[in-house]
């Protein structure tokens, strides 16, 4: 490979503190030989679920005071189709019959009525509303009613929320940001653009960037003697996306569900076709750029020589794993049992994470997303469906993670374009900012809601209420994407310097540990 | 074998000749009585390349008897194209057949919307027509992966881009803004005003992503497509969410046609045929509020108590207003030129070229803005369109379906019963990763600015769309196919079933011209077959590393008997060319054109 060497840059940096040659004297092989040797015994992964599209996390992380819970209502309970959910300890309300707090009868199973109210949590430590004096009474909090698992998950102390994340150069006020232009502080540009805002969150540039934060943690730890720590330390089970694309790093595709693709023929031997010369001619094809010159050539033979190079040593790891399947998963809109591709994903991501010492691989970085989440439109419907399959997905994750031993190993956190809008456009949601996450893992300070939940509802000219956390329909967010992601990466394993140049806007916000990780 | 060197050496200078752009190759040059390609040929392929779904001998010839302007002229010619509604026809047939063979259960599916697109790539004449439909496909992103697109909506909506595909621009942006799979896609349809309830707001899906992705972008651009820069040397933005929040008030109030409108047939089609046909509006939906975008105003409805008819004249003059100011934007020019060049040409186009489509696009000639066939035709015309000498980053990343229909179009491929069956779903990552229609996301196959991560493209500030598609699953899961294909004569064709899939071979070729190419003693030669080879798939720019190594496993590929049976030269023969065409469709000399 002719490609730059990037090694851990601390460990370098410690080696020049002795102020002589002696660093350049060491090879630069040797210093990741030495980072390898170091850090094998403790494995660590990231998952990343990237929620496609732009979640509505309005409706997966609530606040139910009720002054937050009346504005809620207020902005969602219209349109053609509802999309305000039901308030805690609302009985489900069968099909044919009338929901007294909706004041409608159910027809579907898409009613939010039909579910019930949404599912209380109670954070370890109190929260009040932003601005609140100190003697009100903590906020209350819950999750989407379809849920369950993620509660269980919450309370058992393996998952936190993060509240209002989203795309900031710096801190940001809503006065600052009401005067624009002459703003004191930037204010990110494209927002509500979704490859804008994707490209923000997977590259850790608000602006974008040619790599992604995920294949730079997985440069960080790269052994030059070590080819596993090239081919299989950011995988991802779709296209590549810009997340696992590091300097040195190449991004490893997993095809869920099956392995690595092999081209069967080339491990064969004599005659084919009739033809001695065949198989060694479409081996040569494959690995030359017959379009001499041409840069494009080039870079798709270098694709198929990554393809080549990687499948079977991936497919022979993957053999020596035992990691169950996900249990039935039921359509809830169908009633039919079916695949859920976000559980089908994780499951080989699980898979992988179980054949680590058979790569020889001690860090490991993986994309893997679900899509749909996109709501202008039937937003109630297409909920119905994803949040029942990250409900599925995340709990068989968690089960599985921890069939391996590995939970204090692997921690799983969601990211998405943006949050939407508060208000509904009649029965769905359109491009927002700020949003919640969560996070999951052995290693999470879990049963938490970090950051600040904001103050919910929107501008109110008869009631003379203003909403001091948010700009129309958009949240501004409190926690910026690169500190939630510098977080995580600290937890990884990676130094403030290196996280200071991976997420180059961090230096901007005096917190970089935003604590729901455990050190 | 040793002949096999010397009988390689006229095809490879030939070959240097012609993309150094000078020496016409003797069309006299002759095996036998089998006439190679001249030079002439060989750039009429190269043009059909970019232009058609795969050069055939038919077209060659004819490109070469016409002058390319007079041939993309008799493209635009509507009696070219069998019928302008083929593809929904296509669907009614088949809906009718599966429903027959399987008591009245059986329905259609997108699958037999991929029949009907390659049964017409395969064999309809009006070929530019078609691929500049597919071209739109690509920039006005609607797909099968939102089920609620019916194979019939999708099937209207290739028939209109295939309408639309020579007309004017703004009549095009029209019919996809009234379509029903746009419609659906974006969340235009039953789209309800909100202008008296400050808790509600219109849908923006479609306001954002009309002007991001289908006309004008997220930057100001010069004409020539570079971004207008402000004084701090950064790019200036074209809108903020202001100019969508009022764009989006004029996407409210279209709903499905009916003659009795109603609440229901707003939201979704409940008459015969609306599916199909354009929405309409529906006054009583319709924000009558000014929408103020992109730096233009257009009114309230200040009518007081205004009747039905006063607010459709109303909806509908405004729709025609708002639509004319995005495509009068200075952008669209060089934005849908880059893009179409990008389909048709290259990745990466320089300024200038970008800057001579767009001046198509401003002006025909005859002082009419928005003419996409002026503009195709400046797309394919262009002096940098086929350059004698390709540089670094010239040419682009063959897309997976023109691979495919290349293929088919080259060997004269044909369905055995007429419904080119389509046994599997091409877009699925393990087999081609591409089919028409069956996009992830509006974002497409792949965005104009995509380069590969840490590759010299990328260093180089350039560009490679396709290459978004291409990782370790993709690139092997093609070599597979190639090779199932070419052995078992269909893309569907499996390598690890027993006995191949035969139920799959409807659509197929025999390689009937090919297996002819014969010596003096029956064996399809290396020379002629390489040689017809580099015209159809190469445009007569195959390497003579490749053209070496595909002569040398000609030559090695025997019968195993020793007193070979006509009924074994035979099968060795369809074995030569197999071996040849795998090959050449592996290598880059193939998948990268240029």
């Amino acid at each position: 490979m002719t490609k730059p060497l990037t090694t851990r840059r601390d460990t370098l940096r410690a080696l020049a503190a002795f102020g002589s040659a002696a660093p350049f004297a060491m090879t630069l092989a040797q210093v990741g030989e030495a980072a390898a040797a170091t850090a094998q015994s403790d494995y660590k992964a990231l998952v990343c679920v990237f929620l496609h599209g732009g979640n509505d996390s309005n409706n997966l992380l609530l606040a139910t005071d009720s002054a937050s819970w009346g504005r809620y209502w207020q902005a969602r309970n219209r349109g053609s189709d509802p999309i305000a959910l039901m308030p805690p300890g609302t009985p489900p309300v069968p099909i044919g019959q009338t929901s007294t707090v909706a004041q409608r009868q159910v027809t579907a199973i898409t009613d939010p009525a039909y579910w019930g109210g949404v599912l209380p949590i109670v954070p370890r430590t109190p929260k009040l509303t932003p601005g609140a004096p100190l003697g009100d009474p903590p906020r209350t909090f819950a999750l989407h009613p379809l849920t369950p698992k993620l509660r269980d998950l919450f309370h058992s102390g393996r998952m936190a929320g993060l509240a209002n994340v989203g795309t900031l150069l710096a801190p940001l006020t809503k006065a600052q940001y009401l005067q624009e232009s002459n703003a004191p502080v930037p204010i990110p540009q494209r927002l509500f653009s979704h490859q804008d805002q994707q490209a923000a969150w997977q590259s850790g540039h608000v602006d974008g960037a040619a790599t992604g934060w995920g294949g730079k943690l997985a440069d960080v730890f790269r052994s030059a003697s070590n080819p596993a720590s090239q081919n299989f330390a950011s995988l991802t089970t779709s296209s590549p996306p810009l997340f696992s694309a590091g300097q040195s790093v190449t991004a490893y595709r997993v095809n869920p569900g099956a392995g690595a693709v092999t081209i069967g023929v080339l491990q064969k031997t004599g005659s084919y076709n009739n033809s001695s010369l065949m198989l060694r001619a479409l081996s040569e094809t494959l690995k030359t750029n017959d379009a001499a010159g041409n840069a494009l050539g080039d870079a798709y033979v270098a694709a198929v020589q990554h393809s080549l190079d990687t499948a079977a040593q991936f497919n022979a790891s993957l053999a020596k794993t035992t990691v169950p399947p996900p249990p039935a998963f039921t359509n809830p809109l169908t009633g039919v049992s079916e695949s859920n591709p976000l559980a089908d994903q994780l499951r080989a991501v699980a898979q992988t994470i179980a054949g680590h010492n058979n790569l020889r691989i001690n860090r490991q970085v993986f994309f893997v997303q679900l899509g749909g989440f996109d709501t202008h439109d039937n937003q109630n419907k297409q909920h119905t469906l994803l949040y029942s399959q990250i409900d599925h997905a995340f709990s068989y994750f968690d089960s599985a993670i921890r069939a391996l031993k590995m939970e204090n190993a692997v921690t799983t956190f969601t990211a998405s374009d943006f949050n939407r809008s508060f208000t509904t456009n009649g029965d769905g949601t359109d491009h927002a900012w700020g949003g919640h996450h969560l996070i999951m893992g052995g290693a999470v300070n879990g049963g938490d809601i970090y950051g600040t939940y904001p103050t919910l509802g929107i501008d109110n000219k008869d009631t003379g209420f203003t909403n001091p956390d948010a700009v129309d329909n958009a949240l501004i967010p409190t926690t910026s994407v690169e500190q939630y992601l510098a977080t995580l990466g600290r937890w990884f394993g990676v130094s403030d310097a290196d996280l200071l140049s991976i997420f180059p806007r961090l230096s901007a916000f005096p917190n970089r540990d935003l604590g729901f990780m455990r050190t | 074998l040793t002949s096999s060197t010397a009988s390689v050496a006229p095809i490879a200078v030939g070959a240097a000749a012609i993309s150094a752009g000078a020496v016409v190759l003797a069309s006299s040059s002759q095996t036998g009585d089998i006439a190679l390609p001249s030079s002439a040929a060989f750039q009429a392929s190269r043009f059909l390349a970019q232009a058609t779904f795969g050069p055939n001998d038919t077209l060659i010839a004819s490109v070469q008897t016409l002058r390319i302007e007079q041939w993309i002229t008799q493209q635009a010619d509507t009696t070219q194209t069998p019928s302008p509604t083929q593809f929904v026809a296509w669907i009614n047939r088949r809906e009718a057949e599966l429903r027959a063979a399987n008591n009245n259960r059986g329905h259609a599916s997108h699958t037999q919307f991929q029949e009907a697109f390659w049964a017409s790539v395969i064999s309809d004449p009006d070929q530019l027509r078609q691929r500049m439909a597919f071209a739109l496909s690509q920039i006005m992103v609607v797909s099968f992966k939102n089920a609620e697109i019916t194979p019939r909506i999708g099937a209207a909506y290739w028939d209109l881009l295939r309408k639309y595909a020579f007309g004017n621009y703004v009549d095009l942006l029209k019919a996809v803004t009234l379509s029903g799979a746009m419609g659906i896609y974006l969340n235009i349809v039953g789209n309800a005003e909100a202008d008296k309830d400050p808790s509600r707001h219109p849908d923006e899906n479609y306001a954002r992503e009309i002007l991001q992705l289908m006309s004008i972008g997220l930057y100001q651009l010069n004409p020539d497509g570079s971004p207008v820069l402000d004084a701090a040397g950064q790019p200036v933005a074209t809108y903020s969410h202001d100019d969508i929040a009022g764009l989006a008030k004029v996407f409210t109030g279209l709903g499905w046609r009916a003659k009795t409108p109603t609440d229901k047939s707003f939201r979704r089609p409940t008459q015969k045929d609306a599916d199909i046909q354009p929405l309409m509006v529906y006054p009583q939906y319709h924000s009558r509020l000014s929408k103020t975008f992109l730096g233009q105003t257009l009114p309230a409805l200040t009518t007081a108590n205004p009747t039905d008819a006063e607010v459709v004249d109303y909806q509908l003059k405004e729709l025609d207003a708002a639509l004319g100011i995005i495509a009068s934007h200075p952008n669209v020019g060089p934005f849908l030129g880059r893009r179409l060049i990008q389909r048709f040409v290259k990745s990466n186009p320089s300024p200038d070229y970008i800057r001579r489509v767009a001046t198509a696009f401003n002006d025909n000639g005859k002082g009419v803005r928005g003419d996409l066939l002026a503009t195709i035709t400046a797309v394919l015309t262009d002096t940098e369109a086929r350059p004698f000498k390709p540089g670094a980053f010239d040419g682009k990343l063959r897309e997976p379906t023109l691979r495919l229909s290349m293929w088919y179009r080259a060997l004269g491929a044909a369905s055995a019963s007429g419904s080119y069956l389509q046994t599997g779903d091409l877009s699925s990552p393990t087999s081609l990763n591409e089919a028409p229609l069956e996009a992830a996301t509006v974002f497409n196959f792949w965005t104009p600015d995509y380069a590969p991560p840490g590759s010299v493209i990328q260093a180089a500030g350039k560009v490679a769309p396709e290459f978004q598609a291409v990782d370790v699953l993709t690139t092997a899961s093609y070599a597979l196919r190639i090779i199932n294909l070419i052995m078992f004569g269909n893309i569907y064709g499996d390598l690890s079933a027993k006995y191949g899939d035969i139920a799959n071979k409807d659509v197929s070729t025999k390689l009937a011209h090919e297996v002819r190419l014969t010596d003096a003693y029956g064996l399809v030669a290396p020379q002629p077959l390489i040689a017809r080879l580099n015209l159809l798939f190469c445009g007569g720019q195959m390497s003579a590393a490749l053209t070496r190594r595909i002569t040398d496993v000609v030559n090695s590929t025997t019968p195993t008997s020793r007193k070979p049976t006509a009924k074994d030269i035979a099968a060795v023969n369809l074995k030569r060319v197999q071996n040849a065409v795998t090959l050449t469709m592996v290598s880059t000399d193939f998948l990268i054109q240029r």
